[in-house]
């Protein structure tokens, strides 16, 4: 048994390591060194991008075509994906709240989830393999085609001229998407509730008023501001930071939208337990 | 004539002193020493690998010098900030080897860009310009087409006109003329000579063509090994004795060079 441990532990070695004079150790540390070293470099570039802003280098037409992007191209997978989240959660919410004779908060629990949860959540996530990724592939192939560099040799700062549009442009886009898509969801929910016989259209809309926090709205969409500059500075990192092959804009932008994935659940857990701490 | 400029006009404005570049452990450039006088056109050849771009972009700050001292027109880049590095880059203009314009931009677009970005012009001066370089590169009624539409050497082209706009006082040159057929690339040799004759302006060229270099160049400065192999002028690098030299003028396949001496773990990569 301990001899099978043993082979399994050195296979995991090998195959994770990728080579035979690697160990499990070095594999894990390789990976915390590259995960430190992706942190420091986002955090520099979100400093950077906030000193740029801050002197005043905005470029308002770019800003306004990226606004467009990130917004309006978004709106329609945001809302699609909204609507049906919304109509699903109702569903299950519908049955589960029947029985336990609470089904005339239907409409509160519904709000209050997508609120607090699927609204902000799943529309930034949704935003960053809509618009992250574009944004990833457009730096990428910049970066591989010397562009950024021919920027550089007119004396223009590519943060100031291409990230800080995109970075403001989320900023501004992802949270009013979340509220839209918040919006949606609770549609949705009612649409749900209109197919549905059993669920009484009136009460769920008439228990949202009254119960759902205003608080919770504002907290929801504060949190969609930590995901846009998430995923405005993770997708333009990796878009700048791609290696000069073309296969190289592939892989950032693969890995952009899963770095955005991750480091936005992992916000939305520090924000949830700021933003909701019991009062 | 062309030498008779070199010697007559010796204020340096461009100084480069034990510049050694590297990338990953691999050693791009070492200990690369010399200077380029205003007015000047200086050559820079070598073989494929002997890091000749890079050098260049050390010369633009786009990549930093692992040590020594990099003067434009009497300042050090070596430790500036990209804002710093700016106030430089606005008196150099660079054309590179694949021509780098802005897809998102029509041709006039990419050549007024640094007009637009750094003057007060107003948007007809600046597209009286921009057709004005557009004629010089003779490309006459292109300015409102994208870069995808055009050919390799008409972007190339277009890549040559951005630099030339802002009227620099350096230009550095990536393969100006490789790819282009030998009408235009006399064309741009001669626009080279004009700009240097008329405007003092200085221009930096790193290129394979040996024969056209040597018909430009005031001075050409050859790479071998990662530094420095010669630096004179095209006819005392003629009647030189270096081997290396002799060979890679004439283009032999048989001497102390070939394509042995370079490998992967020495070639400049970009």
């Amino acid at each position: 048994m301990r001899k099978l441990a043993l082979q399994r532990l050195l296979w995991w070695q090998t195959t994770l390591a990728g080579g035979e004079q690697d160990n499990l150790f070095a594999w894990v540390g390789r990976g915390l060194i590259d995960l430190l070293r992706f942190l420091g470099a986002t955090f520099v570039l979100n400093n950077r991008v906030l000193a740029g802003i801050a002197r005043g280098r905005v470029e308002y037409g770019t800003t306004l075509t990226q606004m467009a992007h990130v917004g309006v191209n978004s709106l329609p997978i945001v809302a699609v994906t909204m609507l049906f989240s919304g109509m699903v959660f109702a569903y299950h919410t519908a049955t589960r709240a029947s029985k336990l004779g609470v089904a005339s908060l239907l409409g509160w629990l519904v709000a209050e989830t997508i609120c607090r949860e699927l609204g902000p959540v799943l529309s930034s996530i949704v935003i960053s393999a809509r618009a992250g990724s574009a944004m990833t592939a457009e730096l990428g192939t910049m970066k591989v085609t010397e562009q950024i560099d021919a920027l550089r040799a007119t004396a223009v700062n590519p943060i100031d001229y291409l990230v800080v549009p995109r970075y403001l442009a989320c900023l501004f886009m992802v949270p009013i998407l979340a509220l839209i898509g918040d919006t949606v969801g609770v549609m949705g929910g009612y649409l749900l509730a209109v197919l549905m016989p059993e669920i009484n259209q009136q009460a769920y809309l008439a228990n949202i008023p009254g119960r759902l926090e205003l608080w919770t709205v504002v907290a929801g969409i504060i949190k969609a501001v930590g995901f846009a500059v998430i995923i405005a500075i993770v997708s333009c990192y990796e878009g700048l930071s791609c290696r000069m092959a073309s296969v190289e804009v592939g892989k950032a932008t693969t890995r952009s939208v899963v770095y955005c994935i991750m480091l936005i659940y992992a916000a939305n857990l520090i924000l949830t337990t700021i933003l909701f701490a019991p009062r | 004539m062309t030498e008779a400029i070199a010697v007559q006009n010796e204020e340096v404005i461009v100084r480069v002193e034990d510049l050694c570049y590297e990338v990953g452990g691999s050693v791009i450039l070492t200990n690369i020493s010399f200077e380029v006088y205003t007015g000047e056109v200086f050559g820079i050849m070598g073989m494929s690998g002997s890091g000749k771009s890079t050098l260049l972009r050390c010369l633009m700050g786009l990549v930093e010098a692992a040590s020594g001292i990099i003067e434009i027109d009497g300042e050090n880049i070596a430790g500036k900030t990209e804002d710093e590095l700016n106030s430089v880059r606005a008196k150099m203009g660079m054309c590179f080897q694949q021509a780098a314009l802005f897809d998102s931009m029509t041709v006039a677009d990419n050549i007024g860009f640094g007009l637009k970005r750094r003057t007060k012009l107003t948007r007809q001066e600046i597209a009286e310009r921009v057709e004005e370089h557009l004629e010089i590169v003779g490309l006459s009624g292109f300015g409102r087409y994208m870069p995808s539409a055009l050919s390799g050497g008409m972007k190339k082209r277009v890549g040559v006109a951005r630099a030339l706009i802002m009227h620099p006082k350096i230009i550095l040159y990536d393969e100006p003329t490789s790819g282009l057929d030998p009408i235009i690339a006399g064309q741009i040799n001669g626009l080279i000579l004009h700009l240097r004759d008329q405007f003092e302006t200085t221009s930096i060229v790193v290129t394979h063509e040996v024969d056209r270099l040597f018909a430009i160049a005031d001075r050409v400065l050859m790479l071998d090994q990662h530094t420095v192999a010669a630096c004179d002028t095209p006819s005392n690098l003629l009647r030189s004795d270096n081997a290396k030299l002799r060979q890679f003028i004439a283009g032999d396949m048989q001497g102390p060079m070939d394509a042995g001496t370079l490998t992967p773990e020495t070639a400049a990569t970009e």
